[in-house]
């Protein structure tokens, strides 16, 4: 059997392990992929597997413990191509916002006083804080035709780029009425990456952030129009950092609003 | 005398990252830890801050396989705290979207991590060689079921879709049409799968503990209802789960909480606790299937889940095909309700795919969360999976080693351990000492 094949691995580290479930609702694609690349490893949906040498390696989750971080180390070394799949690799996920939390107040909250103590934790990091990653692909979870579009991309020796267009944009092509402007009703559209056609906006809610901010958004114009609607900047750091408190372009953006108002945005959420 | 440990590290074709510890001195076993290693995320820590209109998509994300469960918990528990009664309407297609879980987690179960084991292979991936067919008609099975999360939820995992008080967008009379046509196909497949079933030998071994599921007295409840014990008889209202009732303790080998009655009953939720606490309850062709299984109820076998999972795959799709009959004929109405929220305190006791499920909050008259408390079924659990390792790896002491770990990996495989979920726990550790 020829082995020219492409070596791919699927590893997750803390997370909800969506992403890779995301990947087995491939259905339709997944037998037909199978032909094109070997899977190696993904204990999530087998035994028997193989800790590299990967072509690709995705790696879903975020790293929260020295441990995972020298595991992370570890499989860098054996992958020629690391990418990130979903908001809590690439971004840190929800449970990053903890972050901003006071650590031992959020620790004993889950466990009690004497419990927090057996829980160490460090500070939630994207993948990027840790090794160096070659490609991040996004939404939480992972949008799986972004995987796959991934994969076919290597096959054929490229590598896709982001749109960089804000949900907006797909959300007035599909010519939805805007529920921000209209309702007031506080909508992450504007400067959140599209690709994922306007999904929440499309069922009438408001776009929450999941794939992370576009490159140069406009986020003067964003907090401005938050604030109008009646939004504190305590509202407004909780909305745009709730999957992505790791995304520093966002961070330092907001940083200098606290520092605007005179407020320091570390531990801002009691 | 052998010694020898057991350690199955990382136990594969579940979700979230767990180990077995089983230290054995001959045929006496030493030392069983369950050890979710999951790294813990604190979502009661970060829940608390939050309005509760927000924490609705950020609870689902405790576990993607049952985010359905977890966002449908959040919201009904987060409803009451606040004092928003959601219609019936909203009822059923929470019912519906549920369904859509139950069948997703269950035939990705019996379908691609289970039955590997059976037959002989490391994954349904290695399967397809030999039974294409099969992988097939499961693949197919797991489509039909992401359609209907995608149809109600908005999406596959995560659901976009759910509001307090209801839905965002309902689906239009031509899709729940195509849909019906998409259910009676898995209903087809579900008969395929049970006939398959039917043949598989399961292991002998059987536990008596305490199982515990939600229940009403009136039908197979998922969203709502009390908490019954299948050998105490006891109902305990879901707002007291922790009023002499379940108890938790901290272990430093684990980011999982471990659960008792009263602080020493081990107790078992799972789809089994279900089929056997509310069986008489089941649609009749999920009934019949317990006739063709020739299965004896209650039933004390962890392995056993397996089956149950087929019983309620039937239960779950006739069930769904009822509510998306009703809406064909009576198209549902839009929810555009204001609500006028208020201060209070809301719990809920709910049966996700792989067993009870309880969330709780108090909200202040802003609607900002000021507690939150969540048991996941893995949590409520992992005392019953030790348990279960203790007593079943000395009936195993006379096999050889692989065949010893293949066992406890099934084993832990039977309950579809959540590990994301308990560590807001897999690896089997084995050693004769």
């Amino acid at each position: 059997m020829a082995t020219a094949k492409p070596q791919i691995g699927i590893v997750g580290f803390t997370g909800c392990a969506g992403c890779q479930l995301s990947i087995l609702d491939l259905e339709d694609e997944l037998l037909d992929l199978l032909q094109l690349v070997d899977i190696i490893d993904f204990r999530m949906a087998m035994t028997g597997n193989k800790e590299g040498p990967y072509d690709i390696l995705f790696v879903e989750g975020s790293i929260v413990n020295e441990k995972q971080e020298e595991e992370l180390k570890e499989l860098r070394k054996k992958a020629k191509i690391l990418v990130a799949i979903g908001t809590c690799a690439v971004f840190g996920g929800v449970q990053a916002l903890r972050n901003f939390m006071n650590d031992e107040q959020v620790r004993v909250r889950q466990y009690g006083t004497e419990g927090a103590k057996k829980h160490p934790v460090i500070k939630v990091k994207p993948l990027n804080q840790v090794v160096k990653v070659d490609h991040y692909l996004l939404e939480c979870p992972v949008n799986k035709y972004d995987f796959l579009n991934f994969v076919k991309y290597v096959l054929a020796g490229g590598a896709p780029k982001l749109p960089n267009i804000p949900v907006c944009q797909q959300c007035k092509e599909k010519g939805n009425r805007c529920i921000f402007l209209e309702d007031g009703i506080l909508c992450m559209g504007p400067v959140m990456q599209a690709g994922c056609g306007a999904l929440c906006p499309s069922h009438n809610l408001p776009c929450d952030g999941c794939r992370g901010s576009i490159l140069q958004a406009a986020y003067q114009q964003q907090v401005d129009l938050m604030l109008e609607k009646g939004a504190s900047i305590e509202d407004i750091t909780r909305h745009l950092l709730k999957y992505t408190a790791e995304d520093e372009q966002l961070k330092a953006f907001l940083r200098e609003k606290w520092k605007e108002q005179g407020k320091k945005m570390e531990y801002f959420i009691e | 005398m052998t010694k020898k440990t057991y350690h199955i590290e990382h136990i594969c074709r579940v979700e979230g990252h767990g180990n077995l510890l089983v230290e054995m001195d001959g045929e006496t076993v030493k030392k069983v830890e369950m050890q979710v290693v999951e790294g813990a995320r604190f979502f009661e820590g970060f829940a608390v801050g939050r309005k509760y209109d927000e924490a609705i998509n950020i609870m689902s994300r405790i576990c993607a396989i049952c985010s359905v469960s977890h966002q449908l918990s959040a919201v009904s528990a987060l409803e009451r705290s606040v004092g928003i009664k959601p219609s019936d309407q909203v009822q059923e297609f929470r019912v519906l979207l549920d369904h859509g879980e139950n069948l997703q987690s269950h035939i990705l179960h019996v379908g691609m991590l289970a039955l590997p084991d059976f037959l002989g292979y490391d994954g349904a991936i290695q399967m397809a060689t030999d039974y294409p067919n099969e992988v097939k008609l499961v693949l197919r099975m797991k489509r039909i079921a992401n359609d209907l999360q995608a149809l109600i939820g908005g999406r596959e995992i995560h659901p976009v879709n759910i509001k307090p008080g209801g839905f965002g967008l309902y689906p239009t009379t031509h899709q729940l049409e195509e849909m019906k046509k998409k259910l009676l196909e898995f209903k087809d497949g579900t008969q395929v799968l049970a006939d398959l079933y039917t043949f598989l030998e399961m292991p002998q071994y059987e536990n008596k503990t305490e199982q515990v599921a939600v229940y009403d007295g009136k039908s197979y409840p998922f969203l709502e209802g009390d908490l019954k014990c299948l050998l105490s008889g006891k109902v305990q209202p879901a707002d007291d789960y922790k009023k002499d009732f379940i108890v938790e303790d901290v272990r430093a080998y684990s980011t999982a909480k471990f659960s008792t009655l009263n602080g020493d009953v081990v107790y078992y939720v799972s789809p089994l606790a279900r089929v056997n606490i509310n069986h008489d309850f089941l649609s009749d062709d999920a009934k019949a299937l317990i006739i063709q299984f020739g299965l004896k109820l209650p039933s004390f076998n962890p392995f056993v889940n397996n089956l149950a999972r087929v019983i309620e795959l039937m239960h779950c799709v006739d069930e769904a095909i009822a509510i998306v009959d009703k809406y064909i004929e009576t198209p549902p109405k839009d929810d555009n309700k204001k609500f006028k929220i208020r201060a209070g305190t809301g719990t809920i006791a709910t049966e996700a795919p792989r067993g009870l499920l309880n969330h709780s909050y108090d909200v202040n008259h802003e609607g900002v969360i000021l507690r939150a408390d969540v048991i996941t079924p893995t949590a409520h659990n992992v005392n019953k999976i030790e348990d279960d390792a203790k007593k079943f790896a000395p009936l195993l002491a006379d096999k050889k080693d692989e065949e010893i770990e293949l066992f406890l990996n099934m084993l832990v495989r039977s309950y579809d351990p959540c590990i994301s979920c308990s560590a807001h726990a897999m690896q089997v550790t084995f050693k004769r000492t």
